[in-house]
């Protein structure tokens, strides 16, 4: 059991991933954007952050440079399903800020609990 | 004729030439003769000679009349009619005379006369004996029948001066015996000016001489002789005449002379010339060219017209043999070709054809009618033109635009979508999760999964197109990912489908995106399958799929089926099926994104389109051999990956690198990337500070990777990179910039802008790019290095 920190701006694909953790067997708490991520993480760390990259206030490369300057060990699943203008495809960039690991949206629940098991066991 | 013999006997070239010069009295008498005269007069003539009594007794009246008549008129000469003479013995000659007069001032005339004896020409014999002659005048009618009265001469000569052609007559010795009025305002002379005259006295002695030798050329060949020549009018005209000199003979043969018509034709030239040029024109037309006539009946093929279509033009007899040479019977455009034809209008149109060798190509085709000036329609001109290179490129065009339009849209729906999917496959499969094996409804949800994913697969194959979408690209071995994809492949094709897989000896590394390569093979073989089908009625076909792998090393550029292949080393991907094969019309289409053949539950119109755009993405080609009914063949040419570069690849970079942005964002990432390749790196997020920081000391640095945010300005990073430029000239300078600002072209290389990287910065491409910026930085550096030791060395020496 391990605690985990969503952020996503979408609300289905939030609760999606905390249902699908809970039903894991973890705990999970959700946040909307980088700001509130970040904050929820400064209250109470979590052992695994899974967050979007492109969102609203604060986007996720951003999210994962700041809680990884602060917290060196912190584990981080980046997701997305691309830029609303440019397709971009940021994850390698992710993974090369710092993130153990990418997941490209849409994803089914095995393959987030594959992932969850894998950089929690890592 | 004692009194003429000393001083009245006219010296003439000619013996021929008869020349009287008499004074008006009584019996008109003759001052001078040439001797032939001076003969028929003879010497021992009692009485004066006097031309009333060489002039027949019938035609005096009429002579004299001529010349009164011509006096009254104010001419100056009289041309008579053909009139008979009488000599001493009273043998009759028919003469040919013009008179010249020259009134005297006491009211008198003195003239003088100018003869041919045109006997033989009148063909009436040999001269008749005197006593032959009525001693009276005769009726008309006794005359001979070859004689022509008088009116009657009169009626022949006004018929041929009513004849706008030039009609004149030579003798054999070229002198004018007569000529139409046409002809005599045509040299701008009077008739009297002409008979008797040689065209020495007429026109300029070239000319003459030319006209000469014409005539004798028409005596000696004795048959009509059609001359084209050009001469200079009096009025300084040029003008082009073309002249019949026909010879003419006497009752027993003998040549007597030419008669000539001949006819202005400068008009007519200058219309034949205007008709061969539009001939040579249509023949050389680089447009194929049909005329018909008005049944539809063909007249005319151009050389063009067997060149294109491969057609003899004898294969095109009509109308419908030549629009079937571009469209079939029986096809919608061959109606509508013949509905508007009927209607006698024009038809316009560009159809796919084929040569008779069975190439392809595209033809556009006009087919009109040809009016007379009522409207009346004389014949069909149709025209036909290659137009298959303008097609291909507009094509070219088309898909391009539409792959970009599928880019965008890609683009703007996919973050949305990808949720929306994400929640729809979560939320399934969690449900599935939680309904018990074997139920109804968790096989229903089942089916939402089976559904989320398909979607999914859409919207990855959509993101393909997107050009900004580039998957990371590593050093591959593409037989590993053939293999894998192969692998993954297997269990959906068929069973009674074999996939046979060839490879060749040898370093198989490509520099690619593997998921991409992945999905080109997985997209080649799903649609190898589907060609192949279902149904295997094929009756001893074999069901096979060939996937081989190949090295190609290209020397010249080489022409591939439907591409082109620049030199360089290949790698060959080609995966053949024996399926149902494709028309050169499908394949023109199969790239085409969302054009499938396949039921709608079976094909998003996008695979291949994927792989097209994949395999361009990786500089590659892919080329397509495929005819209906012996399957088909993909070969997909992606560039060896250069081991050289491989090794630079894995080599740690060396080298300080200064950043300057204002996003502190970026500058972490892109620092951290550097860093993590083993290169120094040196942030700065204010560009003033970054400049201060380079000048304090150049040659620290290898290179400036200046970054703009989106709200940046052009003009400001120029100016930047100018100041860095100036600082330490030849420092290469890379630059970060968002897609849509406006750095391009001269003013970035003057501002001594190395490289531009439009944003999203792809991390793989920047540290290659920053990596080889650096090297040649250091190379530069060595060699100046090198140089200056060399320069060193005599001084120290």
């Amino acid at each position: 059991m391990a605690n985990v920190l969503i952020i996503d701006d979408d609300d289905m694909v939030r609760t999606m991933l905390l249902r699908t953790l809970t039903r894991g067997g973890h705990e999970a708490v959700g946040a909307r954007d980088g700001i509130e991520g970040v904050d929820a993480f400064r209250r109470k760390p979590a052992d695994l952050v899974i967050t979007d990259i492109f969102m609203p206030n604060q986007e996720g490369l951003a999210t994962i440079m700041e809680l990884r300057r602060s917290y060196p060990n912190i584990k981080i699943i980046a997701i997305s399903g691309g830029g609303a203008r440019a397709s971009l495809d940021v994850l390698p960039v992710a993974e090369a800020l710092g993130a153990q690991k990418t997941l490209r949206k849409p994803f089914t629940p095995a393959e987030v609990m594959d992932a969850v098991r894998d950089v929690l066991g890592a | 004729m004692q009194r003429v013999v000393a001083d009245a006997i006219l010296p003439v070239s000619d013996d021929a030439l008869l020349v009287i010069r008499w004074r008006e009295g009584e019996g008109c008498r003759i001052d001078a003769a040439s001797p032939t005269v001076l003969r028929m007069l003879g010497e021992t003539a009692e009485s004066e000679p006097c031309l009333q009594a060489l002039l027949h007794p019938l035609d005096r009246d009429c002579f004299l009349t001529e010349i009164a008549r011509a006096r009254r008129c104010g001419h100056d000469r009289a041309r008579h009619a053909d009139h008979r003479v009488v000599d001493r013995d009273g043998r009759v000659s028919w003469w040919q005379t013009v008179t010249v007069l020259h009134p005297q001032p006491d009211g008198g005339l003195r003239a003088v006369s100018h003869a041919f004896d045109i006997t033989g020409l009148r063909g009436c014999g040999p001269p008749q004996p005197a006593d032959a002659l009525p001693e009276t005048a005769q009726p008309e009618h006794a005359q001979p029948e070859h004689a022509m009265p008088c009116a009657e001469r009169a009626l022949l000569q006004a018929m041929l001066d009513s004849i706008p052609d030039l009609i004149f007559f030579k003798d054999l010795d070229s002198v004018f015996v007569g000529c139409n009025r046409a002809f005599a305002a045509f040299l701008g002379r009077s008739e009297e000016e002409i008979v008797g005259h040689s065209d020495f006295d007429l026109v300029p002695r070239d000319l003459a001489q030319a006209f000469r030798a014409d005539d004798r050329e028409a005596l000696r060949v004795g048959v009509p002789r059609r001359i084209v020549e050009s001469v200079r009018l009096p009025d300084g005209r040029e003008a082009l005449l073309e002249t019949i000199k026909t010879p003419y003979r006497g009752p027993s043969g003998e040549l007597l002379g030419l008669a000539a018509v001949s006819r202005d034709v400068t008009e007519a030239r200058s219309t034949e010339e205007t008709l061969r040029t539009l001939s040579l024109a249509v023949a050389q037309s680089p447009v194929a060219v049909v005329i018909t006539d008005a049944m539809g009946k063909v007249a005319y093929v151009n050389a063009r017209f067997t060149a294109m279509t491969g057609r003899e033009a004898s294969a095109v007899h009509d109308l419908e043999s030549f629009a079937l040479c571009f469209a079939e019977t029986g096809s919608d455009e061959f109606r509508e070709m013949w509905r508007v034809l009927s209607g006698g209008e024009t038809w316009q149109g560009e159809l796919p054809a084929r040569r008779s060798d069975g190439g392809l190509y595209w033809a556009s085709v006009t087919i009109a009618p040809v009016r007379e000036a009522d409207g009346r329609i004389t014949n069909i001109i149709g025209t036909a033109d290659d137009v298959t290179e303008r097609r291909q490129a507009e094509e070219q065009m088309r898909r391009a635009q539409k792959m970009q339009a599928v880019g965008v849209l890609a683009g703007g729906i996919a973050h949305d979508f990808n949720n929306i999917l994400t929640a729809i496959l979560g939320y399934s499969h969690l449900a599935l999760d939680s309904l018990p094996e074997g139920s109804e409804v968790r096989d229903d949800v089942a089916q939402v999964t089976i559904a989320a994913e398909r979607a999914k697969g859409l919207v990855q194959q959509l993101l393909t197109f997107s050009r900004k979408e580039k998957a990371g690209r590593e050093v591959v071995d593409l037989r590993r990912i053939v293999e894998e994809a192969l692998h993954l492949i297997h269990p959906t094709v068929p069973l009674d489908v074999t996939i046979r897989f060839v490879c060749d000896d040898g370093d198989m590394a490509v520099f690619a995106a593997p998921t991409q390569i992945h999905q080109v093979v997985v997209n080649l073989c799903k649609n190898a399958v589907d060609a192949i089908g279902d149904d295997p009625k094929g009756g001893g076909m074999p069901r096979l799929i060939v996937v081989t792998l190949a090295h190609a090393t290209v020397g010249a550029p080489k022409e591939l089926a439907r591409a082109r292949l620049n030199p360089g080393r290949y790698l060959c991907l080609t995966v053949s099926d024996t399926g149902c094969g494709m028309d050169a019309a499908l394949i023109e289409r199969i790239f085409e994104p969302f054009f499938t053949t396949k039921a709608v539950d079976k094909g998003t119109g996008l695979g291949l389109a994927a792989v097209h755009g994949i395999v361009a993405d990786h500089g590659g080609v892919i080329d397509v051999v495929s005819a209906p009914g012996e399957g088909s063949s993909f070969s997909i040419y992606l560039p060896r990956h250069d081991p050289e570069l491989g090794l630079r690849a894995i080599k740690r970079g060396r080298g300080r690198i200064l950043l300057v942005g204002d996003e502190r964002t970026m500058l972490g990432m892109a620092g951290r990337l550097l860093r993590m390749q083993g290169f120094q790196v040196v942030a700065s997020a204010g560009s003033r500070r970054g400049l201060a920081l380079f000048t304090i000391a150049p040659e620290r640095f290898d290179l400036v990777v200046l970054e703009q945010g989106p709200a940046g300005q052009a003009w400001r990073l120029l100016t930047l990179a100018r100041a860095f430029a100036a600082a330490s000239p030849g420092i290469p300078i890379l630059v970060c910039t968002s897609p849509d600002s406006e750095l391009e072209g001269a003013a970035v290389e003057a501002a001594g802008v190395t490289r531009i990287l439009r944003t999203p910065v792809v991390p793989d491409q920047f540290v290659t790019l920053a990596r080889q910026l650096v090297e040649e930085r250091l190379a530069q550096k060595a060699g100046r290095n090198a140089e200056t030791t060399t320069g060193r060395g005599p001084r120290s020496a």
